[in-house]
């Protein structure tokens, strides 16, 4: 029992991360909450329910193709819709309020398109499943835990070995040094929108393989993806990974104590217990960074 | 007419909101998430109240504003150690514990399923029955909600909130605290957001978690943000012209299974285009987000 409830949250926490990571990267280079993160996140599911339950390809090629139309989409709503806000002036407040309407936009958009029901992936007999030690791991399951780890090591070997790492990295710690250092801040921007958003596409898909997905889907991911980036600090993306160990283990536990219906509110409840209990003194959360 | 009136109780209970929300928006410049969990305690409470202990209007409405005051207390909490940013967090994330504490005390609130019987207000000895009578009870009450935030924006204290918003480490400088006047914005948005949910809970008679939702409290945003923030009319415009353009689709035929999305979709192609092209609102003075 115990060792299947480690299993869910290493599941859930790595989906959770995914999207954290990606809120996250998206958050230090941008300056503000993008709330229509979830919207990408929805969009990359059914990009990938379409390609693979509908006209019927193979999973990985689905997986890919979400995970391009996520990050076309994050690079969309970053030039046609914040960057004209931007020049007009906006600040954070107006561009949160724009990116609340994005969402909204969004996600019932899909929903007009697909209905409001839950679709899946694969139908639940083709997933195969084996026991390890008394634990239950389906094959999407291992998969998602799997590709998380991938995406996370390139995301590491793309901030810290790359060109665009150092320029993301630069915007992130300082963003008026780095325009002075000729940094091309408006191209840091959609770089991390791309990167952003592609990772949160794979989580989105990932989820609609491993379970299943309606309309309002990313927005329940986003919500513990925001808890876990904000208990993490929300400037570092190892803080944004262990906020999310944290938050689905908080999870996992509240629904094998309680019942499924007190996941949801014990994440929120963590969310604003830290928020009003945070030590004012330390910026950061558990995790200190200094950049990314 | 029952139509019609039905319209305009709706549109006063969402303009009573979007008045209050206008405080926090316009005033201290936050975006607040946290409305329509709000709007749900007055509306829970008076309802309880009513239905169990048999309250009079007024005791309904008290109880409600106190019970809203005090939820915001967490927020006001949260604010003390909060940049506006994280605000918006904290305020999201109160919106979603209140959310799922209305779905999950089934005890209280009998869950997903709904609290309904709620009877007709009772002001001192007369009870509102008919339609329009109780139309002139939700002008009344927009009248007062209006005229209190009309007399806070326009004192001192609403002075200081604009400082703030205009930049707050200077209203410090002049020895402001500026956490006290934050903290006194919520309470007293929180508190008409509860009277607007009493005024609700009556006026349907059934109430249930759905009607407050995080969907509902970024509709009240963009009413507030469409009007026009920090005005007089703005927040009272936006909310018309929003419930206006709701029951406007029922009558151009669109099918009931997708007017719903129809609406929310237009809700926030509506909100982006305003902030990017007329951050003033439809009849507002001051340019919100900028």
């Amino acid at each position: 029992m115990s060792l299947q409830i480690l299993f869910n949250t290493l599941v859930a926490s790595a989906h959770c991360a995914l999207v954290a990571v990606g809120f996250t990267l998206i958050y230090r280079s941008a300056k503000f909450f993008h709330f229509a993160h979830a919207a990408v996140y929805t969009v990359a599911a059914y990009v990938g329910y379409v390609f693979s339950a509908l006209i019927g390809l193979n999973i990985y090629i689905a997986i890919i193709a979400a995970m391009a139309a996520a990050a076309c989409l994050g690079a969309a709503i970053d030039l046609w819709i914040y960057r004209p806000l931007r020049s007009a002036g906006a600040s954070a407040v107006g561009l949160l309020a724009a990116s609340l309407g994005v969402l909204i936009a969004v996600n019932n958009a899909v929903s007009l398109v697909f209905g409001d029901d839950t679709k899946k992936l694969l139908p639940p007999d083709s997933i195969t499943a084996f026991e390890v030690l008394g634990v239950r791991i389906s094959s999407t399951r291992l998969l998602l835990i799997i590709l998380t780890l991938l995406a996370w090591a390139l995301v590491y070997l793309l901030l810290h070995a790359t060109r665009i790492g150092i320029v993301l990295r630069a915007v992130a710690s300082d963003n008026d040094l780095a325009i002075t250092c000729g940094v091309d801040t408006k191209m840091a921007s959609v770089l991390s929108f791309v990167l952003g958003s592609a990772l949160a596409g794979l989580a989105g898909v990932m989820w609609v393989a491993t379970t299943a997905v309606h309309p309002g889907a990313g927005f329940s991911a986003l919500l513990t993806g925001v808890t876990a980036a904000v208990v993490g600090g929300g400037r570092s993306l190892r803080g944004a990974v262990a906020g999310s160990v944290f938050v689905s283990a908080a999870q996992q536990v509240a629904s094998w104590k309680f019942s499924a219906e007190w996941q949801d509110p014990v994440v929120f409840g963590v969310l604003l217990a830290y928020l009003i209990v945070k030590p004012r003194s330390a910026e950061l959360g558990i995790w200190k960074a200094r950049a990314i | 007419m029952e139509y019609i009136l039905r319209v305009l109780v709706l549109s006063c209970v969402y303009a009573m909101l979007a008045v209050s929300l206008d405080l926090i928006v316009g005033y201290v410049g936050i975006l607040s998430l946290a409305q329509a969990a709000l709007f749900g305690i007055g509306a829970y409470t008076s309802a309880l109240l009513a239905i169990h202990w048999q309250l009079g209007f007024l005791s309904t409405q008290f109880v409600s504003i106190v019970a809203a005051v005090l939820v915001s207390g967490l927020l006001s909490l949260a604010a003390f150690r909060l940049k506006e940013d994280y605000l918006v967090i904290g305020s999201f994330g109160l919106q979603l514990i209140v959310y799922s504490g209305f779905r999950n005390f089934v005890w209280l609130t009998n869950g997903p399923d709904g609290v309904g019987g709620i009877p007709r207000p009772r002001l001192l000895f007369w009870t509102i029955e008919s339609d329009g009578a109780f139309f002139a009870l939700a002008v009344v009450c927009l009248a007062v909600s209006w005229q209190l935030k009309n007399m806070i924006s326009s004192s001192p204290f609403g002075r200081v909130l604009r400082a703030i918003r205009e930049d707050e480490t200077f209203a410090t400088s002049l020895g402001k605290n500026t956490m006290v006047f934050k903290c006194l914005a919520f309470a007293f948005s929180a508190g008409l957001a509860g009277s607007a949910g009493g005024l609700y809970a009556h006026y349907a008679r059934f109430i249930d978690p759905s009607s407050f939702t995080l969907d509902e409290s970024v509709l009240l945003i963009s009413m507030v943000v469409i009007g026009g923030p920090a005005s007089v009319w703005g927040p009272v415009a936006g909310a018309f012209a929003l419930v206006a353009m709701q029951e406007g689709l029922r009558f151009i035929g669109l099918p009931a299974s997708t007017s719903a999305q129809v609406r929310q979709l237009l809700y926030g192609a509506l909100l982006i285009v305003i902030v990017a092209t007329r951050p003033k609102g439809l009849v507002g003075t001051y340019r919100f987000g900028r």
